[in-house]
């Protein structure tokens, strides 16, 4: 159970080298030819065998073995059509003749698959498959045929009668109920645009006019489709019209083919080597353009219409984005001023910049930017933003508070604990006690919470940590001898602050001092409390006793927002930790002995040395975390469903289009939180440019 | 002593010695506090997986502690495995199953195949087209899912404008409500990162291999699964881990997808609807989400080292 974190990123993300360089160059003739059937695979093939037979056992071998074959199948045909692909454009250059056959028969193939696909085509009784068999079989012999001539005299009239028929049997294959009565208007236009439109492109790729016609003849045959059959009324016209349809574009394209330039051995090797990056992108590329780049775009497009899709109506769902008080609401801001938060956050912030300028006489700096100045500035602008956003209310403006809150004490936290790890006794053990609540769901983990959480009536005994703490408190302080032994424990750890922070004043450690005075403040502030008005979870009643009282953490708005959020910087802290941990340890040591030489202290070092190293990776949390943060959506869900002032826009949006069923004001949330990431995809991009160059 | 007075900050005295060896401890000590109280969740949880309804409700999970081990039994797992139970884990760690072992390795061979391309083809628009796939890395699951929901409840087709005629684009394989709707899912959304990673480390690789590979008359095909292949493994096991994790305690994917057929539902979305019935289940909530996060949990302990890697080499800057 260790994290060996310098070696995994040297591995994985900065470079394979190391891995690579041990492979010697020798090895690669070997591992071209291949391995044979070793004692050591078969191993590891009785032991997966030996896995799934428990799995099929245990939880039914039907489910299972149902799953699996699924999942061969879907493996078994994205290998066999990448692999076939591969094999295919090998014949390119040794094979032309059975190059091109296989093209046309596959061409042929998905071309009438997808029109039967489509339910254009007649019925034919056992119906899959024959059609698209049928339509492989007549095009692979055409291009069969027309690689036999080399010359293009031969090879002209061959291709345009070849792609006819093609397109002929197409039309007498086409059912009647699709049958086009032709509008030649329209089929004019079509051509001409067509023509017009794809021969333009062409000659501008290739700054080339002689190409302008060859291109003008693809665009003449598209255009020509689309003109008669998407101009013309289905399913009144005749088979000779049909025929008039598909023959016409089909001749077209046997005429570009056949003016194509003779495949001289130099041509064949380009289109082997232009094709080979198409096959290993176009599986990947497919999967992006249909699952996200299409889709998104769609969503857009839905953000302007109404909750069926079926309306245009501009900008309304966005306008009730921002004018409804429950996700948009700054009625409140005023009160702003007067919280106690507020206060603090000013105070702090003041206090910061005075040690700044006291520090900094001594440097002779302006400011001196260390623990103890720029400790309670960072404190007191993160309780100011707190402030700001407990007071003005709303989906939104509780999503800012998540990514303010979780960004910065994740990364805080990380980073002290990265810190405190290092080189400590027994680090690799904490550091993954640390790390473990990444590997719990979000779900589970504000399950988890839900129990630390958890509010018992007040006469029952607390079975949740905090309540159960914040009772035991309220019972302390309410009794009058342990309120005693509490004050002086209190009062031992106030004294030992207080050396602290003079050995801190001393040693001129602003970071120190501030932290023990911060401590001291806070330990003086408790025994006030304990000997004073009293703390924790009590209510005296008016007969004079005292009775328990809970906190309901997730019930008492707007602070319920920081419980959940506690969830989220639980389960990733151990992730900027380990991050920043690796960072930390990848400083150079001479730059920190250095410094130590020149007399540089522990927290100087720290500030000045390591912290400016790790800048860069410290950037990389912040904008992942970011990330995370803003799509929240497992953690409000589970532990209150968006209730009591805690909802976020992606719990928002899936109740809007998936509970409502609004999927116009569903798809509107989406793009608002697609805006919301759009600056860190930049900042992502521009990272890895600067990486590359 | 004579090693305190190396220390320049020492205290000569043996006595204030003491004081400030302690202090010097104080971060070990703070460490380990955090450490404490990082942990004290999911033991709570785990502890209270196995005691009953009334045990739970009669005292906090840390009676452990104070030698109190009345009423601890393996019922809770019993009842929330039992198929037909309320709940029926057992069904739902299949269907997890289901759903990320496609959603792992089909984006893993595909992404291999376009890092490699990215990586080592030369072709036009290379640089712009791996610049947009990575764009795409950061992107909101929340923005697809619509459009997806419908492609996969009605198929998607398209009506041309102007000439009204609608093309189907993809059929209607009435995928809704099953496992492949939530894995195709999950397998579009895993592309630009898998891409990002592997291409990382596959273009890192050194070049003289690939010349001399080329020398021997080897082509990109060969080249890719003989070559590449076997020396990505460390970032393909990285990556294989990450993501079977990813999709292993996703909960809105498979929400929006399946969340309408109750057989097919994952574990992450039969516990969270366990804690929509808070008060009255709660005793089996422990359990389940206990099951639901074992398969991540042995992961975590048994392979940490590629699990570390996977995430670390997603975002440090490679």
């Amino acid at each position: 159970m260790t994290i060996t974190d310098d070696r995994g990123t040297e591995e994985a993300g900065a470079g394979a080298a190391p891995v690579a360089k041990r492979v010697a160059l020798g090895d690669v003739q070997e591992r071209l030819r291949g391995r044979k059937l070793s004692a050591d695979s078969i191993f590891r093939m009785v032991v997966v065998a030996g896995l799934v037979a428990f799995l099929g056992f245990y939880v039914g071998a039907g489910s299972m073995l149902t799953t699996l074959l699924k999942v061969a199948i879907a493996v078994g045909i994205s290998a066999a059509i990448f692999v076939g692909a591969n094999l295919l454009f090998d014949q390119t250059y040794p094979r032309w003749t059975t190059f091109n056959t296989a093209v046309g028969a596959v061409i042929g193939f998905v071309t009438l698959l997808v029109l039967d696909g489509n339910r254009v085509l007649r019925e034919l009784e056992p119906r899959p498959w024959l059609w698209a068999v049928i339509g492989g079989a007549a095009l692979g012999a055409v291009m069969f045929l027309l690689s036999a001539p080399r010359q293009q005299v031969a090879r002209l009239p061959l291709a345009v009668v070849g792609f006819a028929a093609f397109g002929a049997l197409i039309a007498l294959a086409a059912a009647e109920s699709v049958h086009p009565s032709l509008d030649w208007g329209k089929l004019v236009i079509g051509t001409v645009v067509g023509a017009v439109i794809v021969g333009g492109i062409s000659m501008l790729r290739k700054r080339n006019v002689a190409l302008a016609e060859k291109g003008a003849l693809v665009g003449a045959a598209i255009g020509w489709l689309v003109g008669a059959w998407g101009g013309a009324e289905l399913g009144t016209g005749s088979v000779g019209e049909a025929l008039v349809a598909t023959v016409v574009p089909g001749a077209l394209i046997g005429l570009r083919v056949g003016l194509a330039a003779e495949a001289t051995p130099v041509r064949r090797r380009a289109i082997e080597r232009r094709s080979r990056s198409w096959i290993f992108l176009v599986p990947a590329l497919t999967f992006i353009a249909a699952g996200l780049v299409i889709p998104l775009l769609r969503t857009i497009y839905l953000s302007f219409r109404d909750r069926n899709g079926e309306e245009n109506i501009g900008f309304d769902n966005y306008r009730a984005i921002f004018t409804n008080k429950n996700t948009f609401n700054l009625d409140n801001w005023t009160a702003f001023f007067t919280s106690r938060l507020f206060w603090i956050a000013v105070a702090l912030i003041g206090v910061g910049i005075i040690a700044g300028v006291a520090m900094g006489r001594r440097t002779r700096r302006s400011f001196e930017s260390g623990g103890g100045s720029m400790g309670p500035i960072a404190i007191g602008f993160f309780l100011l933003a707190c402030a700001v956003l407990s007071t003005v209310r709303g989906t939104i403006f509780n999503n800012i508070w998540w990514v303010v809150v979780v960004t910065t004490l994740a990364t805080a936290i990380g980073l002290a604990v990265a810190v405190l790890a290092d080189r400590s006794k027994g680090e690799n053990v904490a550091k993954s006690l640390i790390f473990l609540p990444m590997a719990i769901s979000f779900v589970g983990a504000g399950i988890i919470w839900r129990f630390m959480y958890i509010a018992r009536p007040p006469q029952d005994e607390q079975t949740g940590v905090l309540n159960s703490l914040w009772v035991w408190l309220g019972q302390i302080s309410t009794s009058e001898s342990s309120k005693w032994i509490a004050a002086v424990v209190l009062g031992v750890v106030g004294v030992g602050l207080a050396l602290l922070a003079l050995r801190g004043v001393r040693t001129k450690a602003g970071g120190l001092a501030a932290m023990s005075i911060a401590l001291l403040l806070l330990v003086g502030y408790l025994i006030y409390r304990f000997l004073g008005p009293g703390l924790g979870g009590f209510v005296e009643l008016e007969s004079g006793e005292t009775r328990a009282q809970t906190i309901l953490f997730l019930q008492e708005p707007p602070f319920n927002n920081m419980w959940l959020m506690v969830v989220l910087i639980w389960i990733q802290a151990g992730f900027a930790m380990v991050i920043l941990s690796a960072a930390i340890k990848a400083v150079p040591t001479e730059l920190t002995e250095a410094a130590k030489v020149d007399g540089a202290t522990e927290s100087q070092v720290f500030w000045r040395v390591t912290i400016p190293q790790i800048a860069p990776t410290i950037g990389v949390v912040v904008t992942t975390l970011i990330v995370t943060v803003m799509k929240v959506f497992d953690i409000v869900k589970v532990m209150t469903s968006g209730d009591f002032d805690t909802q976020v826009i992606a719990n928002e949006m899936f109740t809007r289009a998936f509970g409502n069923s609004d999927f116009g004001l569903g798809a509107a949330l989406a793009v608002v939180l697609f805006i919301a990431i759009v600056p860190v995809m930049f900042v992502n991009i521009r990272r890895m440019q600067k990486a590359k160059a | 002593m004579t090693t305190a007075l190396v220390d320049p900050s020492a205290p000569k005295t043996s006595n204030t010695g003491g004081v400030y060896r302690f202090l010097r401890s104080i971060p070990t000590w703070v460490l380990w506090l955090l450490v404490i109280v990082w942990c004290v969740p999911t033991l709570g949880l785990l502890v209270n997986s196995f005691r009953g309804r009334d045990a739970q409700r009669a005292s906090g999970w840390w009676s452990i502690f104070t030698g109190d081990f009345d009423g601890y039994t393996l019922d809770n797992y019993r009842e929330v495995l039992a198929a037909g139970a309320q709940g029926g884990m057992k069904q739902g760690l299949v269907n997890s199953l289901a759903i990320s072992l496609p959603a792992t390795i089909i984006p893993i061979a595909i992404a291999a195949f376009a890092a490699y391309a990215f990586a080592w083809i030369d072709f036009k628009g290379r640089e712009g087209l791996f610049i947009g796939t990575v764009a795409l890395l950061a992107i909101p699951t929340q923005v697809a899912l619509i459009p997806l929901l419908q492609m996969f409840v009605r198929g998607a087709h398209l009506t041309i404008p102007g000439i009204d005629k609608t093309v189907t684009l993809f059929p209607d394989l009435d995928l809704a409500g099953s496992t492949t709707a939530v894995w195709l899912t999950h397998a579009s959304f895993a592309m630009p990162f898998a891409i990002f990673l592997l291409h990382n480390y596959i273009s890192s690789l050194p070049r003289d291999l690939f010349e001399a590979a080329r020398i021997d008359g080897a082509d990109h095909f060969k080249i890719f699964y003989r070559l590449v292949l076997p020396l990505s493994v460390p970032v393909l096991a990285a990556f294989a881990i990450f993501q079977f994790l990813w999709t292993w305690n996703d909960y809105l994917i498979a929400l929006v997808m399946v969340g309408a057929n109750p057989d097919a539902l994952p574990a992450t979305v039969k516990i969270a609807s366990q804690a929509g019935e808070f008060g009255r289940l709660e005793h089996l909530l422990t359990a389940g989400a206990f099951l639901q996060a074992a398969v991540p949990l042995a992961v975590f302990f048994l392979l940490q080292r590629f699990f570390v890697r996977g995430i670390l080499a997603g975002s440090v800057k490679g």
